[in-house]
């Protein structure tokens, strides 16, 4: 697992109905090991709630595990479970990065 | 093959005391503890949505004979796929006695997510917190008491694959159909904007005739349910949807996400009461070993190693089997003859041999390799290596594990498309496998081109199979309309094979072509031999040397194996070796021939086990559409490629 420092992430700022909502990423953007919590989850209104019923709504932890270049699907690690996610599904899911681990 | 898919189910016991359903998401060990419950060997795979039809077996404890189904492993009740949906009308219009939840313990929260579904179904159930070994490997441990209080359902502790906790789950499931103990489900409360709306709903209800709960129906309707739906009057529907967007507003996210939201809010409450960590997880060998099968560059080094090896396993182990099979017929044969005589030998024990010494020994490799690359978990691994291939062909990483098992039989490969979440993808699916060459084809291009051209021909023709597969889904991708949902799947954890497990699942796998297929190639052969000894064929022959002779380039009397191929592909090959007594196909067929006889017979038609699963699953005309554009690319394709193979050898 590769090395992560904190802030080196590319930061987007998000405003949803004038209200700012923090720096948001989606999951794509996190390095492998990294941490985030779930804020919003955009895309096709049956994708994302079977992503919810996978557990993955908002305030869920969520750590990228592994990840597959050239636009292949990422692994995560949620309520203890590993899932996989293809990529435009994870484009969708934007998280705050909660912490990073060393 | 067509045999290897009959499901193994036994006749519904009718003076069965009780009747218990097992339900619970994929990979929490159902179909284990099923198998300790009835005795009955079942398949027992390590990919998610593995049983994809219900599966009855019965038991008798203390007296009492109790009827067992195995619901497919499924995450939600809502209608996602077709086994939420079978699971759900299932246990509403069946009605079991006692639903058991299946629960894995280790992953215990999106576990219990389902098991509050199943409590606002308001059906009496009994929890198995299965695997708490694995749990506790991974520093977790649970108060099944306090959980049992949470819930107000009982919780008994198993550890289904060693057969722990399982009398004691029976003892229980047993009190509770004889209603001996009470339950007392928690009521699952949402949040004041939900609670409101839903209470709106179930009064709207009251008049509505649905066999659902009416609670049930009320969050079904939010959560915006195609099927519940469908149910209710159109004026309900239409409340329902303005309700759900009046949610949609208040809480800035959309009714259904509030809805599951919520319910993981009231599982966290239940986990923190009852679930404990004791130490954080190590990393075990086996985390190691998936890393390294999921790395970006050496996981596709392992796979393409494992893929080609498990080919030359396939071959090389077949021909060692085959050729002693066959020298072991060689060396009985004089002392049958001398009994039966030589015109029986050959007429009714030729297509026995030819079956027996081609077909079980590449079936029996192959399935045993099935076997092993399902129990390990590998192939979910697989699936999230090719998503970014399967997306060029409108399909996602899901889709390779029928593909996979489309090399073993069309027909459960075809059913297995199942696992694919939207219609379309279904099909896409489900078109490409019946391009992907069953063992049963795989044996025609080993007798016909491994054995006498050239084992690198038969390579040659399963890379170009390759490509023609990849091609067709993405031809089938551009015609058929619909919707793609795209990759979403569960990754099980990796696991060694147990070798019982395997061997079961072959034994299984490869059963029903012994009891099946062998009295079909004894009678059938007969009856082959006969009518072609007293020319009955030579009209078929003539009628068809147009297309075989003129345009393919083959004999003409190979319409009759083609023909003979569409009821099992490997009578392309035993055919001939029946009628002319000889599995020596150098005085038959040309190299040119052979290569083209086996490039058609991998295409030119689903054998009639696979249009019937067709059928089945998608309707006559589909199954019609893809048996024609398999006659038509079979075709046309079989006679360009023997004009190149002209001009090449």
């Amino acid at each position: 697992m590769m090395p992560e420092r904190c802030g080196c992430h590319r930061q987007r700022h998000m405003y949803r109905h004038g209200q700012r909502l923090g720096d948001l990423v989606s999951l794509l953007e996190l390095k492998n090991g990294q941490e985030g919590v779930v804020v919003i989850l955009e895309g096709d209104e049956k994708v994302i709630h079977r992503l919810s019923e996978l557990g993955i709504v908002p305030n869920t932890i969520i750590k990228v595990i592994n990840s597959i270049p050239f636009g292949g699907p990422v692994e995560i690690l949620v309520r203890g479970s590993k899932l996989i996610i293809g990529r435009d599904i994870a484009k969708g899911v934007l998280v705050r990065v909660e912490e990073c681990e060393k | 093959m067509s045999a290897c898919c009959t499901p193994s189910s036994t006749k519904k016991n009718k003076r069965a005391d009780f009747v218990v359903a097992l339900a619970g998401n994929a990979n929490v060990g159902k179909s284990t503890l099923f198998n300790q419950l009835t005795g009955l060997h079942q398949h027992v795979g390590n990919w998610p949505g593995k049983t994809v039809e219900r599966r009855e077996g019965s038991l008798v404890v203390d007296g009492y004979t109790i009827d067992v189904v195995d619901l497919p492993g499924i995450y939600s009740l809502s209608t996602f796929s077709i086994e939420e949906l079978i699971s759900r009308e299932y246990i509403v219009f069946e009605r079991p006695d006692v639903v058991i939840n299946v629960v894995d313990a280790s992953v215990l929260e999106r576990n219990l997510y389902f098991t509050l579904q199943l409590l606002e179904l308001q059906v009496p159930i009994v929890i198995a917190l299965n695997m708490v070994d694995l749990a506790g490997d991974k520093g977790l441990s649970i108060d099944d008491k306090k959980l049992s209080e949470e819930l107000g359902v009982p919780v008994v502790p198993t550890v289904a694959n060693k057969g722990i906790g399982v009398y004691e789950l029976i003892r229980q499931v047993i009190n509770l159909a004889q209603r001996k103990i009470k339950l007392r489900p928690i009521r699952i409360t949402y949040s004041k904007d939900v609670e409101e709306r839903l209470e709106k709903l179930t009064e709207l209800l009251k008049n509505e005739d649905v066999s659902y709960p009416l609670r049930f129906v009320a969050i079904k309707l939010l959560e915006g349910d195609e099927d519940i739906k469908r149910r209710v009057s159109k004026n309900i529907v239409e409340v329902a949807e303005k309700f759900a967007k009046e949610i949609k507003e208040i809480r800035d996210i959309p009714a259904p996400i509030v809805i599951t939201s919520e319910r993981y809010a009231i599982v966290s409450k239940i986990i923190k009461k009852s679930q404990k960590v004791l130490a954080s997880p190590k990393i075990s060998l086996m985390e190691k070993i998936d890393q390294l099968l999921t790395h970006k560059v050496l996981g596709y080094l392992i796979m393409v190693i494992v893929i080609f090896s498990s080919f030359y396993i396939i071959f090389t182990l077949g021909d060692y089997l085959s050729t002693i099979l066959l020298e072991t017929f060689d060396l009985i044969k004089p002392s049958i003859v001398a009994i039966i005589g030589e015109m029986m030998w050959e007429g009714f024990f030729g297509g026995f041999i030819a079956g027996v010494t081609l077909l079980i020994p590449f079936v029996f490799p192959f399935y045993l390799l099935l076997s092993v690359l399902e129990d390990t978990g590998y192939l979910p691994r697989i699936a999230f290596l090719l998503d970014n291939v399967m997306h060029k062909v409108g399909l996602h990483g899901k889709a390779i594990i029928p593909l996979i098992m489309g090399y073993g039989c069309n027909v459960p490969a075809c059913f297995a498309c199942r696992i694919m979440e939207t219609q379309r993808e279904r099909l896409i699916s489900a078109f490409a496998v019946t391009f992907i060459p069953c063992t049963a084809r795989l044996v025609v291009i080993y007798a016909l081109v491994g054995v006498f051209v050239g084992i690198e021909w038969a390579y040659l023709l399963l890379l170009i199979n390759f490509v023609v597969v990849m091609g067709m889904a993405r031809l089938a991708f551009k015609v058929c309309p619909g919707e793609s949902m795209g990759l979403i799947m569960e990754v099980p954890p990796l696991r060694l094979p147990a070798l019982k497990t395997v061997l079961l699942q072959t034994w299984g796998n490869i059963k029903s072509i012994i009891y099946i297929v062998f009295p079909v190639y004894i009678l059938g052969g007969g009856i082959l031999a006969t009518l072609y000894s007293f020319n009955f064929l030579q009209p078929v022959e003539s009628l068809l040397t147009p297309l075989t002779v003129e345009w393919l380039g083959l004999p003409s009397y190979a319409s009759i194996p083609l023909l003979f191929g569409v009821v099992r592909k490997e009578m392309v090959i035993i055919m001939p070796a029946i009628i002319f007594g000889t599995m020596n196909f150098t005085h038959l067929f040309t190299h040119i021939q052979m290569i083209t006889l086996a490039f058609v017979s991998m295409y030119y038609v689903p054998c009639i086990s696979t249009f019937m699963m067709l059928k089945r699953e998608f309707g006559w005309k589909t199954a019609y559409y893809i048996t024609i554009s398999q006659i038509a690319f079979a075709t046309f394709l079989g006679g360009l490629f023997y004009r190149a193979l002209e001009v090449l050898l």
